[in-house]
C-alpha cells in the first residue's frame, strides 16, 4: 500500500518539525541543492540503517522464529513518518525492501523469492504502521495524546500484517506453526516500531527542553544498560526489573526520547541474552521460550506506561507554562490599564500640559521597558518640540528639532502612520548628530492625531542590544489616543474660555460706556433742568401757585435724576472704574442696609472684568444676606495673595442657602469660570452663609492659548 | 463783596444753569473750565475764591484736579467744593481724604449750600 494521500494530509506538522533536525533535515537541505541527490542520500541512509539493524537483530537477537527485537522496521516507520513527500516515502520503502532482500540473500542465504516475500511483509507492515501513526497523530509529537495514541495503535496492530505475510511466505517454504510464528514476529517488530520508530519520531518532534537531552539522557541510558547487564549476570529474580526503573526516571527527567532510548538499550541487552537462552527472568523458573515472551511483553508494558506518564507530565507542565504565561500577560495588561487610567484621570482633570506630557512619557517608559520615550508636537516652522520625555537622554523638554524628511518625524508627518527607523548612520544635520550621540539605534514613532490633523508624535527609542518589540506600536497608539483627547480638550476649553472671556469683557465694556453716556448726557441735562426749574421758581415772584408748581417740577426732576442715578449704578458702578475695588467695596458697604464689617486691601487695579466680578459677587452676597438670610451683620474680607485675589463674605443669617436655587450667584459662576477662578458657597442651616471667591490675576484663557 | 466762583465741569449745560442759579443769589461766576489744565490756568489768571469741581470730569478725576488746584502756591486762599450727580456716599472716602471743603450734589446746588460749607 503506497502511503500517499492520507499520509500526506496528516504529515504537515511532522514535516515541519522533522525538517529542522536529523536525517530529514539533512535530506531537505540536500534536496534544495539537487532533488535526485537527496533521494539517493535518503535511500543510502535508510538502506544502511535497515541492513545494520537486521544484521544486529539476526546476529544478537535471533531466536528460532526470528529476532526478538527488530529495529529495522522501526527505522522504516520512523523514516516514513518524518520524510515529507510521497516520493520520499517511496524512496524509503525501496531502500527498506532492497536492504531486506540483500540481508536475506547474502546473510541468510535465502533465495530471492522468499527474500522478496519477507521484504513485502516488512514494507507492508511499516507502511501500515506509518499510515496509522500519521492518521491518528496528525503530526502531534509523541508527548501529546494523539502522538502517543498513533504510536501505540501502530505498535499493537501493524506487526500482525507483517507477521501474517511472513508466515505465509514461510509456509510456502515448509511447515510453520503459524500462530506462534505470527506471535513472535509481532512481539519483535512491535518492540522495533515502539522503541526505534517511536524514538526517531520523538527525537525529531519532541520539543527540546534545556538540559534534558545530552548528559542526563546519556547517564540514564548507560545506567539502564548496566543494570540490564548486571541483572543478567546476577540472575536473581527482582533484579530483572531494575533496568526499567531508569526508564521511568527518564520519563520524568527527559521525556519520550529518554523512555525509548533507555528501554531500547535495556531491550537490546536482554534480547541479546534471551536469544542465547539466557533470560532476565530465568530465576523465576519459566522456560526460555516463555521467558522470551515475558521479556518482550514486560518491555512493551513498561515503555507504554512510561510514555503515558510522559504525556501526563508534559500536559501538566504545558498547562502550568500556559498559566504562567497568561498570568504574566494579565499582569502586563493590568499594568498598562493602570497606567492608561492614571493618564486618563489627568486628562479628565484637565491637568496642565507640562504635567500631562511628562506623565505620559513616564508611564509608557514604565510599562514598555524601552530606555527613552518622548512626546513631541509639530510646529508651524518645520520643527518639532519635545513636550515630555522619560529616560536617560540628551534630548530635553522644550528643545526644538528640525523635521528631517528621512527621520521619524518627517516620515510620520508625510504619511500620518507609525514609522520605524533602525539606521541613523546617514541622518544628516543636528538631529542626526544628536541621535547618534545619544546612542539611539532603533526608534519607533506613532502619530498623535488631533481632530484629523497630525498634531505630534510619540517616540520610543532603543539603545544597542535592545530591540523594540512588535506590540509596542499598539501600546503607544493607546496612549497617543489619550494625549489627542487631552490636547483636543485643552484646545476646545481654551478656545471656549477665551471666547467666553471676550463675551463677558465686551458686555462689561458696553455697560461701562452706557453708564458713562447716561451720566454725561441725560443725567447732566436733567440736573440742568432741575436747576433751571428751581431758578424759575425763585424768580416767579408773587405768583405763588406758579412758584409752587415750578418748585414741585424741580423736585420731580431731582427725583428722576436720583432714580436714573440708581439705575446707572446698577448698570455699572462708576466708582469701580474711577477708584478701584477698595473704594468701590467701601461704597457698597456704606449703602448696605445691614452693617458691614469690611476689611479689604486689593492694592491697586486689575483687569476691569476681574474687578467687576469681585464687585458683583460682593454686591450679590450682601444683598442676599440682607434679603434672604435675614442677617444682622456681614463680614467682608479681601485682598491679593500669591497671584490671586480672594474675597470671603460671611453673614450671621439663617444659612441653608442653595447655591443652585436661582440666586444671582449662578450667573456669577459663569463669570468666575471665565476668569479661571473658583467660587464656593457654604451655607449650613442656622449657621450663616460664607461665600469664597478666588480669581487668578491673569486671565487663564489667555495664558493657555499657547499651550 | 460777592464770592468769585470758578466752575470746573465738562458739561456746559450744567455750567450755564449753575451760573444762572448762583448769580441770582449774588455770587459771581468768573469762569468755566472743562479740564484740569484749563482749571489750573483759569485759577491762576482769575484768582477765584472758590472752585466747584465735578468729581467726574470727562476722563479726568475731579479729585486729581482738586489736588492740582490745592498745590497752586499763588492761590492759597482758593477753596474747593466737589459737585457731582453721584451720591455723596459713593465717593465719601475720597472726599474726606481731600483738602476740599465738602460735597454738594448737583441737584442740591445753591448759593446757600455753598455759604453753609464756607461757613464751617
Amino acid at each position: 500500500v503506497p502511503p500517499t494521500s492520507t499520509a500526506d494530509t496528516g504529515g504537515t506538522r511532522a514535516d515541519a518539525i522533522g525538517a529542522h533536525g536529523g536525517l530529514a533535515g539533512i535530506v531537505a537541505r540536500v534536496g534544495s541543492i539537487h532533488p535526485a541527490a537527496a533521494d539517493l542520500l535518503l535511500f543510502a541512509a535508510v538502506g544502511l540503517a535497515y541492513a545494520a539493524g537486521s544484521l544486529v537483530a539476526y546476529s544478537w537477537f535471533g531466536a528460532y522464529t526470528g529476532p526478538t527485537f527488530f529495529p529495522s522496521v522501526g527505522v522504516t516507520v520512523g523514516a516514513l513518518v518524518l520524510v515529507g513527500s510521497g516520493r520520499r516515502r517511496a524512496v524509503v520503502l525501496a531502500a527498506a525492501a532492497t536492504a531486506e532482500i540483500c540481508v536475506n540473500v547474502f546473510h541468510g542465504g535465502l533465495d530471492v523469492a522468499p527474500a522478496a516475500g519477507y521484504a513485502l511483509a516488512n514494507v507492508s507492515e511499516a507502511t501500515f504502521a506509518a499510515f496509522l501513526i500519521v492518521a491518528i497523530a496528525r503530526g502531534a509529537p509523541v508527548v501529546e495524546r494523539p502522538g502517543l495514541g498513533g504510536l501505540l495503535v501502530a505498535v499493537l496492530v501493524a506487526p500482525w500484517l507483517g507477521g501474517s505475510i511472513a508466515a505465509a511466505v514461510t509456509a510456502l517454504e515448509g511447515d510453520v506453526d503459524a500462530a506462534s510464528y505470527i506471535g513472535h514476529w509481532w512481539l519483535g517488530d512491535a518492540l522495533g516500531i515502539l522503541l526505534v520508530g517511536g524514538g526517531l519520531i520523538a527525537a525529531a518532534t519532541e520539543e527540546r527542553r534545556h538540559g534534558r537531552f545530552g548528559g542526563e539522557l546519556a547517564a540514564l541510558v548507560l545506567a539502564s544498560a548496566a543494570a540490564a547487564g548486571a541483572a543478567l549476570w546476577w540472575d536473581v529474580w527482582p533484579a530483572g526489573y531494575v533496568p526499567f526503573l531508569f526508564t521511568l526516571v527518564a520519563a520524568w527527567r527527559v521525556g519520550a526520547l529518554g523512555v525509548l532510548a533507555t528501554a531500547g538499550v535495556a531491550a537490546a541487552v536482554v534480547a541479546e541474552a534471551a536469544a542465547s537462552g539466557e533470560s532476565l527472568f530465568s530465576a523465576t523458573g519459566i522456560g526460555p521460550d516463555a521467558a522470551l515472551v515475558y521479556v518482550q511483553v514486560t518491555i512493551g508494558v513498561v515503555v507504554g506506561t512510561a510514555l503515558v506518564f510522559v504525556v501526563l507530565l508534559h500536559e501538566n507542565a504545558e498547562s502550568r507554562a500556559e498559566l504562567a504565561a497568561s498570568e504574566a500577560l494579565a499582569r502586563e495588561l493590568a499594568n498598562e490599564q493602570a497606567a492608561l487610567r492614571r493618564v486618563a484621570t489627568l486628562v479628565a482633570r484637565g491637568a496642565s500640559s507640562d504635567e500631562l506630557f511628562s506623565a505620559v512619557a513616564d508611564e509608557v517608559a514604565g510599562i514598555i521597558d524601552i530606555p527613552v520615550v518622548g512626546v513631541q508636537r509639530y510646529e508651524a516652522d518645520g520643527t518639532f518640540t519635545i513636550l515630555g520625555i522619560a529616560g536617560q537622554t540628551r534630548f530635553t523638554v522644550g528643545s526644538r528639532w528640525p523635521v528631517e524628511d528621512d527621520g521619524i518625524a518627517g516620515r510620520i508627518l508625510a504619511t500620518g502612520r507609525p514609522a520605524r527607523k533602525d539606521d541613523y548612520s546617514t541622518l544628516s544635520g543636528p538631529l542626526g548628530r544628536a541621535v547618534r550621540e545619544d546612542l539611539m539605534v532603533s526608534t519607533l514613532g506613532v502619530p498623535i492625531l488631533v481632530e484629523g490633523g497630525i498634531w505630534g508624535f510619540m517616540i520610543a527609542a532603543a539603545r544597542p542590544g535592545k530591540t523594540i518589540p512588535e506590540d509596542v506600536e499598539q501600546r503607544l497608539v493607546r496612549f497617543t489616543e489619550l494625549v489627542a483627547t487631552a490636547v483636543s480638550n485643552a484646545t476646545t476649553r481654551s478656545e471656549l474660555l477665551t471666547s467666553r472671556a471676550r463675551v463677558v469683557s465686551a458686555a462689561d465694556e458696553t455697560r461701562r460706556r452706557l453708564e458713562r453716556d447716561l451720566h454725561d448726557g441725560i443725567q447732566q441735562w436733567l440736573v440742568a433742568l432741575a436747576l433751571r426749574a428751581r431758578k424759575t421758581a425763585s424768580q416767579a415772584g408773587g405768583e405763588e401757585s406758579i412758584r409752587d408748581e415750578v418748585s414741585s417740577l424741580a423736585d420731580d426732576l431731582v427725583a428722576v435724576t436720583d432714580e436714573l442715578r440708581e439705575i446707572s449704578r446698577g448698570i455699572h458702578p462708576a466708582i469701580l472704574t474711577d477708584a478701584g475695588l477698595d473704594d468701590a467695596l467701601k461704597a457698597l458697604a456704606r449703602r448696605s442696609p445691614v452693617p458691614v464689617d469690611l476689611k479689604v486691601d486689593f492694592e491697586g487695579r486689575y483687569d476691569p472684568t476681574l474687578e467687576a466680578t469681585v464687585y458683583y459677587v460682593a454686591a450679590e452676597a450682601i444683598t442676599n444676606a440682607a434679603k434672604h438670610a435675614r442677617a444682622s451683620s456681614v463680614s467682608v474680607r479681601g485682598g491679593r495673595r500669591d497671584g490671586a485675589v480672594e474675597l470671603v463674605i460671611s453673614d450671621n443669617g439663617v444659612g441653608g442657602a442653595d447655591p443652585q436655587g436661582g440666586s444671582g450667584l449662578i450667573g456669577l459662576q459663569d463669570r468666575v469660570d471665565t476668569l479661571g477662578g473658583a467660587i464656593s458657597v457654604a451655607s449650613p442651616t442656622g449657621a450663616g452663609t460664607t461665600i469664597s471667591l478666588q480669581l487668578p490675576t491673569t486671565l487663564r484663557g489667555e495664558a493657555e492659548t499657547s499651550a | 463783596m460777592s464770592l468769585r466762583c470758578l466752575i470746573v465741569d465738562d458739561s456746559a449745560l450744567f455750567g450755564d444753569e449753575a451760573r444762572g442759579l448762583l448769580e441770582q443769589d449774588g455770587m459771581t461766576v468768573v469762569g468755566f473750565a472743562a479740564s484740569g489744565d484749563e482749571a489750573v490756568r483759569l485759577a491762576r489768571e482769575l484768582g477765584p475764591d472758590l472752585a466747584l469741581v465735578d468729581i467726574r470730569l470727562g476722563a479726568e478725576s475731579g479729585f486729581e484736579v482738586a489736588r492740582r488746584l490745592a498745590d497752586l502756591t499763588d492761590t492759597a486762599s482758593l477753596k474747593v467744593i466737589f459737585v457731582s450727580t453721584y451720591h455723596e456716599q459713593e465717593f465719601s472716602d475720597s472726599i474726606e481724604a481731600s483738602d476740599a471743603l465738602g460735597f454738594i450734589a448737583k441737584t442740591e446746588l445753591s448759593a446757600g449750600r455753598i455759604r453753609e460749607l464756607l461757613g464751617n
